[in-house]
């Protein structure tokens, strides 16, 4: 018996070896969902709040400017894109992140000017929401 | 374990055996029939609660299958959250196997939006179901160990 690996042995490792791969599996997959939640929920509470940034700036009035941080932080990588789209009167999110793309988009309270665009990457976390009078009305900007 | 000579194995030993594999084998067929609509309930269960948190944050991520048809949800309506939730599910496992999801949403839908939601709502448990083996067979024509599936989800205003 000297070396030699028992059959009882074998067995025990065989049936430990499929119950961690099964545990590894599911939490992977596990996982993968939450992390997906994650990013999804932090992009909702972006467009959210800066929907609601929008609406305060454009109440303010001309020469206002309020300033937003990016609510989580970006990998290298990562990109988010913030629009304000005067067509579909709504601000567009979409995102470059963890290698999937993210989009998503909310209606605004207040009309808009002209469409902007703000591109958000690990180097730079933060943008301005002004509102400029052009025209006779007041604009609201991404920046 | 064992004392045999010569690398034999004794009657005793081949006896025990087989009354102890007998017996597992006896205790975990019933168990498996008794328990196979409850283990179904939960695993349906689940997938609903998982399409609930996706569409419910309103963002799209862009991947494959079953997701895709929760995408084609959130962007049917806008982007909007439909505040979805599980308000019960019914797993009738007989001849033929029928399972009833009810969603209850928290924003007004016409029934014409309802309906449309809940067939993407629909092919997504589908899709996951298979992925998942928990189902078998092709998304129009599901099968749960060789029975046919019945599969409908109702979404109801709350």
């Amino acid at each position: 018996m000297r070396g030699q690996v028992t059959v009882d042995f074998m067995f025990a490792i065989t049936i430990i070896a499929l119950t961690v791969a099964g545990l590894v599996s599911f939490g992977h997959n596990m996982a993968i969902q939450t992390n997906t939640l994650r990013s999804q929920t932090d992009l909702r509470i972006l467009t959210i709040s800066v929907r609601d940034d929008v609406a305060k700036v454009y109440a303010a009035g001309p020469g206002f400017t309020m300033k937003v941080q990016l609510p989580f932080r970006l990998q290298s990588g990562d990109q988010v894109n913030v629009t304000l789209n005067k067509t579909t009167d709504s601000v567009a999110v979409s995102a470059l992140l963890g290698g999937s793309l993210y989009r998503t988009s909310l209606r605004l309270q207040v009309p808009l000017a002209k469409t902007t665009k703000v591109t958000l990457t690990p180097a730079r976390t933060s943008f301005n929401v002004t509102a400029r009078m052009e025209g006779g009305v007041t604009s609201v900007e991404v920046r | 374990m064992r004392s045999a000579k010569r690398g034999q194995t004794s009657l005793e030993y081949l006896l025990l055996m087989t009354v102890i594999l007998l017996s597992v084998s006896a205790i975990a067929a019933s168990y498996a029939k008794t328990s196979s609509s409850m283990s179904l309930t939960a695993v349906v269960r689940e997938t609903g609660s998982i399409a609930c948190s996706y569409v419910n944050t309103g963002v799209v991520k862009n991947s494959s299958q079953p997701y895709s048809y929760l995408n084609d949800a959130i962007t049917y309506l806008g982007y909007r959250s439909p505040l979805l939730k599980v308000e019960s599910i019914n797993v009738t496992v007989g001849s033929s196997v029928d399972i009833n999801m009810t969603f209850l949403t928290g924003i007004t839908l016409n029934s014409t939006a309802r309906e449309k939601l809940g067939s993407y709502v629909r092919s997504f448990v589908a899709e996951y179901l298979l992925d998942s083996k928990a189902l078998s067979g092709s998304i129009s024509n599901l099968t749960y160990r060789g029975k046919p599936v019945k599969l409908e989800v109702r979404i109801v205003e709350g």
